[in-house]
């Protein structure tokens, strides 16, 4: 019987590898990290996305609400009669206080809900315990987060105010919410976990302890699909006219719904770009180092074509190559990035109590990453295959020109300033290769600048974010504390704040709910009225009247992002729908200011009082500066003035900022780690190659009597002087792509502006110094390992 | 003068070399005795793997004896380690190898200029500069040009000026003319034999043995042993060499 023999030409290709194994792994780890990381990375986002319209899906999200200061419960029939109106959830809503710990306390969103059925419209997901039923009472279901933060649960129970009293419900199960994703009142607030909850109880118990028997003031809608939402809501508001409607909220400007979205477009931001710039330069990199590995094969393939094989064996050999490194890099690399994509996922479900979560196998991304690679891979493969294929034999058996001084002519910089340079040939020589070396020096500058770009893109990142925490909260927000009331605060009461023990001043400001409307372009938030000489909070003006005169005008404030969804400039009249009036208001943009964190608007306390629709000043927030006293006993005495709904401490506000931001930072960690770890690699293919290609070089070096010290010196040198021109190309890249990220995430939510401190360049140039000297030591082995005997009879 | 007396350059004795090539022992060279006197021509020749390259390799520090002793220019090398081999290779050996091994980035003058340096570094500089030796060696007009841009023969030559440049002691070429044609090949003999001339000694192996009648001696090696050795009583002008 005949054996089976191995083609010689797939053999060798088997043995080239065994004989350069390091070099072939560093390739196919290459191909790997490129596509986990854009695998991992977009496959985390589209779960996330999926994840959360599960949630929406499941449990029937509202598509718009509608809040009444009070109407009857039988006016939802009415609702339940408009064409395209698929269900109605008619809800008692109260913001109460309750007791978070003997001497904490918070607010808490009382919700009143069916107990004979689940609600049709904005239901809950029971995690733990029971739904309510009707023998139940008092009782409540808690929100998961919440429960968790405080470490509430079924039984424990919630002292909460009501009607001047205080009641503890008991716990009869802890629940997740879709419209409570991330627990907040208003869009745009910072979630404050263990301060806010919301709490569902059974609506005849919520009508009872607050004594607005048969009474409802919200109104939840799900339309059918395919009908617009706005169009349904319209025809709500004329059936709830007659009941004075506060607010008419459409889904995506749920205050969850709608910070969950930033939050996903964030994601998408980073998904979009970093991953996918991981790749590419992956990319770029597999092709140059995979063809300067075929390249420094020149004379085995004239060889392999003066035995006789023709050209499309030899293409067909090194097209294995490519596809052994492809097929590794990508099932290495797919492995990595699904297990990536499905541990960030439940990370981010875990922090955001997210109650669906899905994990998918996208195959676009899949076959989208893998032709990438795989393109690149082959071409890589084949390009210089080709190259020196369509040579002739002897030719190719010959050192690649392309490998020498091209042209035999001095670089233009050796030649007008070849006079500077040192007289010790240690530094000559790195020098002079540097710049003789053209297109090898190419390879190292591009691949020293790709690793400090992801290095500092992302690092970039990590001090934009940092700076909102140590700069903004000190410079622009200038408060110690901020209470909000839910009934307006006098100015007896402003002065006795102003008296208590370690308050150093109070300045008190009014928040009224609105909408913004010019043209078609409207927004909806809140306007926040103050004196001309308030300092809470510092601004950054773009154009336009100083705050102090802007106020003084009694005109608006308006942040930029905002200036552009609105499409105004200084100047221009803008009107202003207050659900205190039926009339609208008008108000002149004086300023256009520049926000870091979500789209606060200013104007006068007179034109605050207008938009009440009061003849006098009104105040529903103080701000306070304080002194000696411990600003959590503030925060309690707060709580007990009249109609406190929400107190906070900007310590804690800077806490709850953070914990929102711990995926973010997990993220960029992710990224940063990536980065570098892409850019060692790319380093060390870098480096590896230009050792090996000039193995002769070094073995005559040593021959003639050159110490490996020496060679060390100068193998290290001209390292080090190529970062000096791919670090900074680096940073310069770097700065740009860090620039484009933060465009891309800004939004209504974060304006952060881009910054970069002076100590994250240190830490950039560094570590790639470090990685740059730590990617020497393999090659450097190689040269004190070289047999001199053989390396100086090499052909090459 | 007594043969102990004698002012030999290199001294062998009982010099082996064995491989181990996996479960194998490979014996490169033989319990070699060999002394070469202060400005001899030696050719070395041999078919391939009688172990011509071995001592060649022994002699200029590229490697090791397994057994016996290497004595060049009067110091025993035989134990050096490879830095010593290192700073021995610098002071007393020029090589001249059969592909060239020019450094591409560096001109033929930097080339030679390099070599020049390194044996500056640990002592008096030789008293003589890079463009002399390429005029020596016929390149004159070619100094500034790049190995790419010189024919083989020529960067042989830019190779033995390198070799000439730190005046060294012993001069080996190994196979200096088996990569170059039959007009080139002569040239780069001339040279080598100028050099002798001028007193250095020098060891050519080849495998040619019209081309070892330039040397005043040859020695015949056939598996890893000195198995002739052959005095030229009128050696071969290089010009007169037809192969």
């Amino acid at each position: 019987m005949r054996s089976m023999r191995v083609p010689m030409l797939v053999l060798k290709t088997w043995r080239d590898i065994l004989a350069r194994k390091g070099q072939f792994a560093a390739l196919i780890v290459l191909v790997a990290l490129g596509i986990m990381s854009y695998v991992g990375f977009v496959n985390a986002y589209r779960n996330l996305s999926l994840s959360a319209d599960n949630a929406y899906e499941a449990l029937k999200m509202a598509d718009f609400t509608v809040s009444v200061s009070g109407a009857p419960p039988g006016v939802v029939a009415k609702i339940e009669a408009v064409p395209g109106v698929k269900a109605v959830e008619r809800r008692l809503i109260v913001d109460t206080g309750m007791d978070i710990s003997a001497t904490n306390q918070g607010t808490v969103r009382v919700i009143g809900v069916p107990v004979g059925h689940r609600p049709v419209v904005n239901d809950v997901l029971v995690e733990q315990g029971r739904y309510l039923t009707s023998t139940d009472g008092v009782a409540g279901l808690l929100h998961t987060r919440f429960a968790t933060a405080t470490g509430h649960t079924v039984g424990s129970r919630l002292s909460i105010r009501a009607d001047g009293a205080t009641i503890d419900v008991p716990i009869k199960g802890v629940v997740a919410s879709a419209e409570y994703i991330f627990p907040v009142r208003t869009k745009g607030e910072i979630p404050a976990i263990d301060e806010f909850t919301i709490l569902y109880m059974p609506a005849h118990e919520v009508e009872r302890i607050f004594r607005m028997q048969s009474q409802i003031n919200d109104i939840s809608v799900l339309v059918e699909p395919g009908v617009d939402p706005e169009h349904v809501a319209d025809r709500v508001e004329d059936i709830l006219d007659p009941y004075t409607v506060l607010a008419t909220v459409q889904r995506a400007d749920q205050p969850s719904y709608a910070a969950l979205g930033e939050e996903i477009k964030q994601n998408r931001s980073i998904a979009a770009v970093m991953p996918l710039l991981i790749l590419v330069i992956s990319i770029l990199s597999l092709y140059i180092a995979l063809s300067r590995l075929v390249q420094s094969q020149r004379g085995e393939i004239g060889l392999a074509k003066a035995l006789g094989y023709s050209n499309t064996a030899v293409l067909g050999h090194y097209l294995l190559f490519s596809v052994i490194i492809a097929a590794g890099g990508a099932i290495l690399g797919f492995l990595g990035g699904w297990w990536l994509g499905n541990y960030t996922t439940q990370m981010y479900i875990d922090l955001l109590h997210i109650p669906y979560l899905e994990k998918g196998v996208y195959l676009d991304v899949i076959l989208g990453s893998l032709l990438m690679s795989g393109f690149a891979c082959v071409s890589a493969g084949i390009v210089p295959a080709f190259a020196s294929a369509r040579i002739a034999p002897a030719k190719a058996m010959h050192a690649d020109p392309n490998l020498a001084v091209k042209g035999g002519r001095l670089p233009l910089i050796e030649r007008l300033f070849g006079w500077a340079m040192p007289k010790s040939f240690v530094f000559r020589v790195p020098l002079r290769n540097v710049f003789r070396q053209r297109r090898r020096s190419a390879y190292a500058v591009i691949g020293i600048a790709f690793a400090v770009l992801l290095t500092l893109a992302t690092m970039a990142m990590y001090d934009s974010v940092n700076w909102l925490l140590d700069d903004y909260f000190k410079i622009t927000e200038r408060w110690d504390i901020s209470a909000v009331f839910e009934q307006p605060v006098s100015d007896a009461q402003v002065s006795e704040v102003e008296h208590w023990e370690g308050v150093s001043s109070v300045q008190p400001a009014l928040a009224v709910p609105v909408k913004l409307i010019n043209g078609s372009a409207t927004h909806e938030g809140a306007i926040t009225a103050m004196a001309p000489e308030a300092t809470f909070h510092g601004f950054r003006i773009l154009e336009g009247d100083s705050a102090k005169t802007a106020i003084g005008r009694d005109g608006l404030m308006l942040p930029e992002i905002l200036a552009k969804k609105l499409n105004v400039a200084v100047g221009d009249s803008i009107t202003v729908d207050s659900p205190y009036r039926d009339d609208d208001v008008t108000l002149v943009v004086r300023s256009i200011t520049d926000e870091a964190l979500g789209t606060p608007m200013y104007t006068s306390l007179d034109s605050g009082a207008e938009l009440t629709g009061s003849s006098t000043r009104q105040y529903n927030m103080l701000y306070l500066n304080t002194t000696s006293r411990t600003d959590e006993a503030l925060k309690d005495d707060l709580y007990d003035l009249p109609g406190a709904a929400q107190v906070m401490v900007k310590d804690q506000v800077v806490a709850m900022f953070t914990d929102m931001m711990s995926f973010t930072y997990f993220f960029f960690g992710l990224l940063l780690a990536f980065g570098f770890l892409m850019g060692f690699v790319v380093i060390y293919t870098t480096f590896t190659a230009n050792v090996l290609e000039r193995m002769r070089e070094i073995a005559t070096m040593r021959t003639i009597g050159e110490d490996t010290s020496h060679l060390a010196v100068m193998v290290t040198l001209e390292n080090l002087f190529l970062s000096l021109v791919g670090i900074p190309l680096g940073l310069w890249l770097g700065i740009r792509v860090a620039a484009a990220m933060m465009d891309s995430l800004t939004g209504e939510t974060y304006n952060f502006p881009l910054t970069v401190y002076p100590q994250t360049y240190v830490y950039v140039i560094v570590a790639s110094i470090v990685v740059v000297l730590v990617s020497e030591i393999a090659p450097i082995r190689r040269i004190l390992r070289l047999d001199l005997a053989e390396a100086t009879k090499v052909i090459e | 003068m007594a043969p102990d007396e004698r002012d030999d350059v290199v001294v062998l004795e009982g010099a082996s070399k064995v491989y181990r090539m996996g479960e194998v022992d490979i014996s490169a060279l033989r319990e070699v005795d060999l002394r070469i006197p202060r400005g001899e021509f030696v050719a070395i020749v041999g078919p391939s793997g009688s172990g011509k390259t071995t001592m060649l390799n022994l002699l200029g520090g590229l490697d090791t004896p397994t057994h016996g002793s290497i004595t060049v220019d009067g110091t025993d090398i035989t134990g050096y380690t490879e830095r010593q081999l290192t700073f021995f290779r610098r002071e007393k050996i020029g090589f001249v190898f059969q592909f060239f091994n020019l450094i591409p980035t560096l001109t033929a003058e930097e080339n030679v200029q390099f070599a020049i340096e390194l044996a500056s570094r640990d002592g008096v500089p030789p008293d003589t500069n890079a463009a002399e030796l390429l005029t020596r060696v016929g390149l004159g007009e070619r100094i500034h040009h790049f190995p790419s841009q010189l024919s083989g023969g020529e960067q042989q030559r830019v190779a033995v000026a390198r070799a000439l440049a730190k005046d060294p002691v012993l001069v080996l070429g190994d196979e200096p003319t088996g990569n170059l044609d039959f007009r080139t090949g002569k040239l780069v003999l001339g040279a080598l034999k100028e050099m002798n001339r001028e007193g250095k000694t020098v060891i050519l192996v080849t495998h040619n043995t019209p081309l070892a009648r330039v040397a005043d001696r040859i020695l015949h090696i056939r598996d890893g042993q000195i198995m002739e050795q052959e005095i030229v009583e009128n050696p071969t002008h290089p010009d007169d060499i037809v192969w």
